[in-house]
């Protein structure tokens, strides 16, 4: 018989089966004096906006494995609908395979009830996953789009809380783009407006957080019309060299040059073969 | 080419007899008008009406707890024709249905998805051959965010259709050429024109002066707080109108 969603694991919750196992590693490895490579995070400034016609996404483009980046440009701001986007913070793959799995869903719905699908109902479907892992899925994401009933923007935490809120900020940065938000917002805001706020405030988390860095990317959602500019600024350019170490041709005079031809002869040759098993 | 012969028990469950019919659907059908009642639902403009009878056939009876009008949701009603217990079961597993819709997606359950879901449910029964089917007509009203004012009917064959006017029951098919007649000459009719029109199709096809208690009316319209099932008082109104047009 047809179900209406995509297969998801029929076991409710996350095995902790290798549990002791990991734990017995990690002992073994600090023994050696090395680590467990780390989850890769996004460390991460996101931050969403309700403006006049819409809402605007923005995010920085840093993704980070410990204390080093995994990725200068990856993409935070994820599709869920034609009218509705996501912004990830947290664990790279849960943004990204939870944003999938709900996008996915919900297009079965949008087919099924043949109308546009309302941010609501990402929101709940977004919700209702992250409460049943508890918490384990590492995801907080920042969740806007346009529907029949207007411009909506929630953010959604690990453990699967929602806000309903005009503008929010999540991720590491989070704190510095919210000082941005917290002084400059107004409600019902033009859209030029609307994006220099934006994109200042991912600057401020790009600038004052190690966890953010590179490009900000920005997502403007109206009523019919979607602008998905990645990036909207390169504000982290990586720096020209404005000197060389190597000397030009001439910098040594040349008095005089020998050439000496050496003919060698070919005395053995033998073929060692790899081994390709 | 000889005919695939049945084992007799094509009649007893919902399989296949040897010329493509099943004959449980078919029964289940004849069994909505064991009720003996007739029911016409009519959109207007900006509302939908649905109209009944109530026959309270003992005096002993309590006639307040005798309906066949429901409320699935606050925008959402419904009038059952067939058996009443049946009608009951499918009401229940409406309004669970609906609920649940609410829970997982966010928003209210539109009409045409629950008449849908009812639909797809009522086929299951004609495949099981553990279940019968229900003996019982769905028609429901209800008022869409985005559509506006919905009409839509499912029947025990999973079958499901939006409509302009309908009916079901014992003078389903009087009622439905009444019906076709003054959908033709008019289509979008204001909420007295709609309540009069569905209250004369029952009384003309089934040849009834109608009294106030003998009729069951539930109506939502855009102006007002959801599905609302008409008083005594208010019905008595508007048949006062009627026989005054007449």
């Amino acid at each position: 018989m047809a179900t209406l969603i995509v297969n998801q694991p029929p076991v409710g919750g996350f095995s902790f089966d290798h549990c002791k196992r990991n734990a017995y590693l990690l002992g073994e490895a600090n023994k050696v004096g090395s680590s467990l490579p780390t989850a890769r995070k996004t460390g991460t400034t996101i931050c969403g906006i309700v403006f006049k016609d819409g809402v605007i996404l923005g995010a920085d483009t840093r993704a980070t494995e410990g204390m080093v980046v995994a990725d200068k440009n990856c993409s935070k701001i994820h599709h869920i609908s034609p009218n509705i986007y996501c912004c990830g913070a947290g664990t790279a793959a849960d943004t990204e395979m939870t944003t999938q799995i709900i996008s996915s869903n919900l297009e079965l719905h949008a087919l099924s009830t043949g109308r546009v699908p309302r941010v609501a109902t990402a929101n709940r479907m977004l919700k209702q996953m992250l409460f049943r892992y508890q918490g384990h899925i590492g995801a907080a994401l920042v969740l806007g789009g346009v529907d029949c009933n207007g411009p909506h923007l929630y953010s959604i935490y690990p453990h699967g809380s929602t806000d309903k809120l005009p503008y929010v900020t999540m991720g590491s940065g989070s704190l510095a783009a919210m000082a941005v938000f917290e002084d400059r917002y107004k409600p019902d805001m033009e859209e030029e407006d609307a994006k220099r706020l934006v994109r200042d405030a991912i600057a401020a988390g790009i600038f004052n957080d190690l966890g953010s860095g590179s490009n900000i990317d920005l997502c403007v959602i109206t009523k019919g019309n979607l602008d998905y500019i990645r990036p909207h600024e390169e504000a982290n350019k990586k720096g020209v060299r404005t000197g060389d170490y190597k000397y030009k041709r001439g910098t040594t005079g040349v008095l005089s040059k020998v050439v000496t031809p050496l003919n060698l002869e070919v005395v053995e040759e033998s073929v060692l073969t790899m081994d390709t098993s | 080419m000889s005919r695939g012969s049945s084992a007799g028990f094509d009649r007893h469950i919902t399989i296949f007899s040897p010329e493509g019919r099943l004959y449980q659907v078919e029964y289940a059908f004849k069994a909505i008008n064991q009720g003996g009642l007739t029911s016409v639902a009519i959109r207007g403009k900006d509302c939908v009406v649905a109209v009944t009878q109530k026959k309270v056939p003992d005096k002993l009876l309590d006639a307040m707890t005798v309906t066949h009008l429901y409320k699935i949701t606050e925008n959402i009603g419904c009038v059952m024709t067939g058996m009443t217990a049946d009608s009951r079961s499918q009401v229940q597993r409406a309004r669970y249905e609906a609920a649940n819709w609410m829970y997982k997606y966010g928003y209210e359950i539109p009409v045409d998805m629950l008449c849908k879901r009812m639909a797809d449910i009522s086929q299951v029964y004609t495949q099981n051959a553990e279940m019968r089917p229900l003996g019982c007509c769905m028609i429901f009203v209800g008022l869409d965010e985005e559509l506006g004012p919905q009409l839509y009917k499912c029947d025990p064959a999973g079958y499901f259709c939006g409509f302009k006017a309908t009916a079901a029951g014992v003078k389903q098919t009087e009622a439905t050429s009444y019906l076709e007649k003054k959908v033709k000459k008019k289509l979008d009719w204001t909420y007295e024109q709609t309540i009069e029109t569905a209250i004369s199709c029952l009384a003309t096809v089934l040849s009834i002066d109608f009294k106030p208690s003998e009729l069951e009316v539930g109506i939502i319209t855009t102006k007002g707080s959801g599905f609302k099932i008409l008083s005594e008082n208010e019905i008595d109104v508007h048949l006062v109108a009627l026989s005054e047009r007449e």
